[in-house]
């Protein structure tokens, strides 16, 4: 048995010093289950099939993952048919996530085809790249290029950029020829003008162990003006270069 | 306290008014696995308002046991608090390593 700790990025905000108490909140987990009955709908198969066609976008997911919790295999062609006239985003990767999970494989398509739908949602475009890993896909390529895509994309927010980045560093096996290309992206990212971003960059070059960016990340060093960027990146590269934790 | 149920997947929430609202991709629970989450966030960069510095770091210890109360796990994880930008805006960035 192991325990997976998900490690949260995060904390934005800003506001002048002294202006209000800061109010410092935590994400809390809770199980589809909880949600669910927060929603008023029961936990019976019967139920969470009628859920998949409620008017409340989040009860429609919330139902397809319990469901899916449930192993009700049964429930699969109800699941299907919620995900062929599914239009909200969130809900087209969630939907497809729980067939995935119920050993479907149109919800591994599915994610496959949000993946490589350049004009999907950046960031449940992303959900589908963690919910493919999540899979253990044997070809998750196009969700790979997707990330590469959007973590130097102009377009992408802040917050999509640095979650493309992270996710870039668990693809496991990269061939010579992907992570030479997932390299590249990351050291292109370290001149983003964001320097969230930057830090990303260097963070994932250092977790995918790029030996091979030392001497660009040597040279972002020189560059870099943020003194707490180039921290980063010192620490970085004392990583990659064995000389820090991992 | 809370109970991590193994296999058990999750979707992260904030409170936001009288509700929770579902922020983030859901959790996937697998067999053989329990799930853990860290996350921070505030209305202002904290260390803007507190002044504490460009950076800091805190390490803490956790025990996780079983139904029977028996440790199975010790753990320890740090954050890190760096001040960054986004935009402009001034933020403090939090991150968690193992």
């Amino acid at each position: 048995m192991r325990c997976v700790f998900f490690v949260s990025f995060l904390l934005t905000t800003a506001s002048i010093a002294g202006q209000q108490a800061p109010e410092v909140s935590q994400a809390k987990l809770f199980t589809y289950g909880e949600l669910l009955r927060q929603h008023n709908v029961a936990l019976t198969e019967s139920a969470l099939t009628n859920a998949l066609k409620s008017a409340d976008a989040d009860v429609r997911y919330l139902a397809a993952m319990k469901l899916a919790e449930d192993k009700a295999s049964d429930a699969i062609p109800s699941i299907r048919q919620a995900l062929e006239i599914e239009k909200a985003p969130r809900d087209r990767v969630n939907i497809a996530l729980a067939l995935g999970l119920l050993g479907d494989e149109n919800g591994g398509t599915e994610l496959k085809k949000v993946c490589r739908d350049k004009s999907f949602v950046p960031e449940f475009r992303l959900y589908a790249v963690r919910y493919t890993l999540d899979l253990h896909s044997k070809d998750d390529t196009d969700c790979l290029t997707a990330a590469r895509e959007i973590s130097v994309s102009p377009t992408a927010t802040v917050a999509d950029r640095v979650a493309a980045l992270s996710l870039l560093t668990q693809f496991g096996s990269l061939t010579p020829s992907e992570l030479r290309k997932t390299s590249a992206v990351m050291q292109e990212s370290l001149g983003d003008p964001e320097p969230t971003v930057r830090m990303a960059a260097s963070n994932g070059l250092a977790g995918l162990g790029a030996t091979s960016a030392v001497p660009f990340l040597a040279s972002a060093i020189a560059k870099e003006k943020d003194e707490n960027v180039r921290a980063v990146f010192k620490a970085d590269l004392a990583r990659l270069q064995g000389g820090g934790p991992h | 306290m809370a109970t991590f149920i193994i296999g058990q997947g999750f979707q992260p929430s904030v409170h936001e008014g009288n509700t929770y609202v579902p922020v983030g991709p859901l959790l996937v629970g697998t067999q053989n696995e329990f799930l853990d989450q860290y996350s921070e966030s505030s209305n202002v960069s904290l260390l803007n308002y507190y002044g504490g510095g460009n950076s800091c770091a805190q390490t803490c210890s956790q025990v996780y046991t079983n139904v029977c109360g028996q440790s199975i796990l010790n753990h320890s994880f740090t954050v890190t608090y760096t001040k960054s930008t986004i935009s402009g805006t001034p933020v403090t960035l939090v991150t968690v390593s193992e």
